[in-house]
């Protein structure tokens, strides 16, 4: 199915594909680097920039941003604990770890090779079986959109570090983030205290960046004696032979995850991100060392970002049904140069597909090109005064935080999340399950409602579904796993206590 | 602390201030970028709408015009956000029938009454479809399934002209189905095709991809007469359902948008829909132009939004 | 008192006023049989069960030992130095809409980095400076972000009358 010709030809008639690949590459590194800047707001910006050029170039340069900006989070979640995109917020935990251990330059080199495998595979999967797999798409009900999301929920379970009980509530607390808003069903305003600015909620990333980076900053203004500088590598250290047989199933986990979630419309990168994360840590051989810098808890979320940025292209072009804000734009990119995404793609613009086939293959390369020659860059910031380090940290969060809707609103929102941060880590309450419980709570409700209303409130209706009952039963496989070792754990602690 | 550090700093951050703060130059339009936003996500009817119309938009009136997306309580945070901006000719929202379902029902803070209509540009037919491989050929075989057992019929948004069609299409033939909505036509879609739902009702626009590749039959118009694209397909009135539509596609704007910026709309309108580029791509998508100039709109949107009131009061969806 | 009791008794209190504020949910006629008030009084329901468990496990149950635990003493003076960068954060929402985006966000890299020990000098000043001109390259120049523009803009405006 892969047609090698038609590439080269698309390639040889538009060469503009080249160029557009770097420069899109590069562009989505910056965007997605900034936190609040998301990857569908970096590739927006550009549309207007592709109106006069040439189709097969503009599709190119869109979808290469897409990658970059995917791949761009990582750099900030790993240097400064401050999630570039919403899919990099599991970057972070073990990330951010890393580099403490002053192992910056090796995670960023996990982080890009982790990205690249996984793209590599979404992109084959994309070039071959494109039309085949758009079909897969249309298999997802409402009811299998809420087994998705509770599979993701159970994943609060196995996260929540020492308290199950306290993993629970803040896993309540994210879900009761995400109802703020607007209804689903009905158009009601729930909890919005009557100020416009919540109607559309609260955007995950002000939460991601509140508890992960300006907790952080509080955190390190209030160390009673200064932490010194951390002497991180000089330069990105991709992982050696003993290392990528480490990595090997992570990325294969993260790989086919991504590749599920691109696949499905409204999955997101973030969940896939999440998902694989904790798969990562299930099969590991090293469990234990999750959260506290582990290799393999950077490359599984990678990769599935890496697949996500290639697979969520497979409705959009097979179906033209956009899975996500990104593929929207990207969608718009076909859509005003007077071609409609959908079956009829394929017959109607080939020659365009195989362009954008060509310049996906071409970005790769782009991507190893273009990281190599930021990274060294972006360490040496890293490695200045820690006064002037936390100093621009602050400012590039208050600035990045106020572009997501032009909001001072939403800047108050963030540091007020910095403070929730804060006391979470006081309480010794795990913060990642609220994380999850922000990200999944609208798809969950939203879905759960709409089955409802299909099945005239029966609640089979989930386990009629063969995905949303495969989905289900894996998730409380999940839970009951995780409150059996809880319990199994804490009556050997009690054991301790009572013979201390 | 140095004296002469702080005037330094004070100084040049004076300048760099005065300097970058955006101070741009005056054009004939008030703005050079302009924005519209719309409720629907995207690659549903406006969100289309309005992103195949910019690029000609740009070339006709000589501005850079972008597309965004507030979604959210159906348009509710869109016209909050309109209403509150500054009527400097910067931000319009795209105007649908949604805009006013979604004042009369849900009592938003901003309604379409906290709106000023500017202009229209379209009709837009709806239609109701099935998925081809379907067992419903015609608008009768899907009302005879939901009276012999439950129909599952799905419109784009919680509450629209889509939802308000369906709801008249029960009443008018007395059967009972669910009618399900989703966060746009795109979701929706999906659910039709995978027969998740009997039938979904929407634009030509959004199906057309999926109608050409032949996944989609069109069962039914819900208009007054056949469409010139879709010669084939009966309306519902044909086939004894009593149910017509009309479906307008404008903008509005901040109360008190100013003159000139009305008449650079009403003069940039007019030229985009006699422009012949666009004219074969909104044809293309079964659009009609309906050019409404700005003080006769205001009056059409507000007949429209009395008819609508009349209605939901009569079917007791409100008080 | 212990940390687990008092993190389980604010959580019943978020419980609670969420619950409250779920109930006052407006009901529409359009609503599905779950409603918009109901997975919210679910979730306002589990969230006070799972804190007064909590609360209820720690009256009864001593709390782990943690070896790294700094008194609390200690660990709440050092909050307060978290406070500052809070105050900066708090002040710069509040200055921004006058200074502008450039000098506010200039003044937040000098006062950030003079908090967190650094010195003032004239090096620091060309860094902040610099470090605002950067950001506004960025975010406004390349991204087109409007960030707030500040008096300026009027002010040269009604200069130039």
């Amino acid at each position: 199915m892969i047609d090698l010709s038609g590439m080269m030809n698309a390639l040889i008639a538009s060469p503009m594909i080249i160029p557009a690949a770097f420069a899109g590459i590069a562009w989505g590194i910056l965007g997605g680097a900034l936190p609040g800047i998301s990857p569908s707001i970096t590739m927006a910006l550009l549309l207007p920039f592709t109106y006069g050029a040439d189709p097969t170039a503009a599709v190119v340069l869109l979808a290469s941003t897409y990658l970059g900006a995917e791949y761009g989070g990582s750099i900030p979640a790993i240097l400064i604990r401050t999630p570039g995109t919403n899919s990099a917020a599991a970057t972070v935990i073990d990330g951010y770890a890393m580099k403490e251990q002053g192992k910056a330059g090796e995670a960023l080199g996990i982080s890009l090779y982790s990205t690249l495998l996984g793209s590599v595979f979404g992109v084959a999967l994309l070039i071959t079986l494109t039309q085949p797999l758009a079909a897969v798409a249309l298999a997802f009900q409402p009811t299998s959109y809420v087994g998705l999301g509770v599979l993701g929920l159970s994943v609060i379970a196995s996260l929540s570090g020492e308290s199950l009980i306290k993993g629970m509530m803040a896993g309540l607390i994210g879900l009761m983030i995400a109802t703020i808003g607007t209804d689903p069903v009905t158009g009601n305003n729930r909890f919005t205290f009557d100020d416009p600015e919540l109607l559309s909620g609260i955007p995950p990333i002000l939460v991601m960046v509140g508890i992960y980076a300006v907790a952080e900053l509080f955190e390190q203004a209030s160390q009673p004696g200064w932490r010194q500088t951390n002497t991180a590598d000089a330069a990105i250290k991709m992982p050696d032979a003993l290392m990528r047989a480490r990595l090997r199933v992570s990325q294969i986990i993260g790989a086919i995850i991504g590749f599920i979630e691109g696949l499905t419309p409204g999955g997101g990168g973030t969940i896939a991100a999440f998902l694989s994360y904790n798969e990562a840590k299930r099969w590991s051989k090293k469990p234990e060392e999750f959260g506290h810098g582990s290799p393999e808890g950077i490359a599984a979320p990678e990769s599935a970002n890496g697949a996500v940025s290639a697979t969520a292209l497979i409705p959009m072009m097979g179906l033209g049904i956009p899975g996500s804000n990104s593929a929207a734009v990207l969608l718009g990119g076909f859509l005003i140069h007077g071609m409609t995404p959908g079956p009829m793609l394929f017959t109607k613009h080939y020659d365009v597909v195989m362009g954008l086939y060509a310049g996906k293959v071409i970005s790769l390369f782009a991507l190893l090109v273009v990281a190599y020659l930021i990274l060294r860059p972006c360490i040496w910031l890293v490695n200045r005064p820690k006064h002037y380090l936390m100093a621009f940290i602050f400012a590039l969060v208050l600035s990045g935080v106020y572009a997501i809707h032009n909001s001072l609103f939403h800047v108050g929102i963030a540091l007020a999340f910095g403070v929730i941060g804060y006391a979470m880590k006081y309480y010794r309450i795990p913060t990642l399950p609220m994380v999850l419980g922000v990200v999944l709570g609208f798809m969950v409700e939203s879905n759960y409602r709409r089955a409802l209303v299909l099945s005239d409130g029966d609640h089979m209706t989930f386990v009629e579904d063969p995905i949303a009952a495969c989905l289900l039963i894996v998730a409380f496989g999940f839970i009951l796993v995780s409150l059996v070792r809880h319990f199994r754990d804490s009556m050997k602690s009690d054991q301790k206590v009572k013979s201390a | 602390m140095s004296l002469k550090a702080f005037q330094l700093f004070a100084g040049v951050a004076t300048v760099l201030a005065v300097t970058f703060s955006g101070a741009q130059a005056q054009t004939k339009y008030p703005k050079d970028t302009v924005m519209l936003a719309t409720h629907s996500s995207p690659g549903g009817g406006s969100d289309i709408f309005l992103r195949e119309m910019v690029p000609h938009l740009n070339r006709v009136m000589g501005l850079n015009f972008a597309v965004e997306n507030i979604s959210g309580g159906s348009g509710a945070k869109a016209m909050a956000v309109v209403s509150k901006a500054k009527p400097d000719g910067g931000l319009f929202y795209a105007t649908t029938p949604t805009f006013i379902y979604t004042s009369l029902l849900s009592k938003p803070e901003a309604t379409y009454k906290d709106l000023e209509p500017l202009v229209n540009v379209f009709f837009d037919p709806e239609v109701v479809y099935t998925a081809a491989d379907s067992k419903f050929k015609t608008l009768k075989d899907v009302i005879d399934h939901a009276k012999a057992s439950r129909g599952k019929w799905g419109a784009a948004n919680p509450a629209s002209l889509e939802r308000q069609v369906l709801e008249r299409m029960k009443t008018a033939t007395g059967v009972r189905a669910a009618v399900v909505t989703f966060e746009g036509g795109g979701d929706m879609l999906i659910n039709v095709l995978n027969h998740t739902l009997d039938i979904g009702i929407g634009e030509m626009q959004e199906i057309r991809p999926q109608m050409e590749a032949g996944k989609l039959r069109v069962l039914a118009v819900m208009g007054d007469k056949r469409l010139e694209q879709l010669p084939d397909v009966p309306t519902a009135k044909e086939q004894g359902v009593d149910v017509a539509v009309r479906k307008f596609r404008g903008l509005a704007g901040p109360k008190n948008t100013p003159p000139d910026v009305v008449k650079a709309w009403e003069e940039g309108i007019q030229k985009v829909l006699a422009d012949p580029a666009y004219k074969k791509v909104y044809i293309e998508n079964g659009l009609q132009p309906a050019f409404i100039a700005h003080d006769e709109y205001k009056k059409f949107v507000a007949e429209f939004g009395k008819e609508t009131e009349d209605f939901l009061k009569s079917t007791g969806t409100i008080k | 008192m212990n940390r687990d009791f008092v993190a389980g008794f604010i959580g019943l209190l978020i419980a609670m006023g969420y619950y409250a504020m779920a109930m006052n949910i407006q009901n529409s006629q359009l609503a599905d049989d779950v409603g918009p008030g109901g997975l919210p009084k679910i979730y306002g329901l589990l969230l006070a069960g799972f804190s007064i468990v909590l609360m209820l496990r720690a009256r009864f149950r001593p709390e782990p030992a943690h070896s790294k635990q700094r008194p609390v003493v200690e660990e709440i003076f050092a909050a307060k130095r978290g406070l500052g960068i809070l105050a900066i954060g708090i002040g710069y929402i509040l200055a921004v809409p006058f200074l502008g985006y450039p000098l506010a966000i200039a003044v937040v890299i000098a006062i950030a980095s003079l908090y967190n020990g650094g010195s003032l000098s004239l090096r620091m000043a060309g860094i902040s400076l610099l470090g605002a001109f950067g950001l506004w390259f960025v975010f406004v120049f390349l991204l087109h972000i409007g960030q707030p523009a500040g008096i300026w803009p009027d002010l040269i405006e009604g200069l130039r009358r």
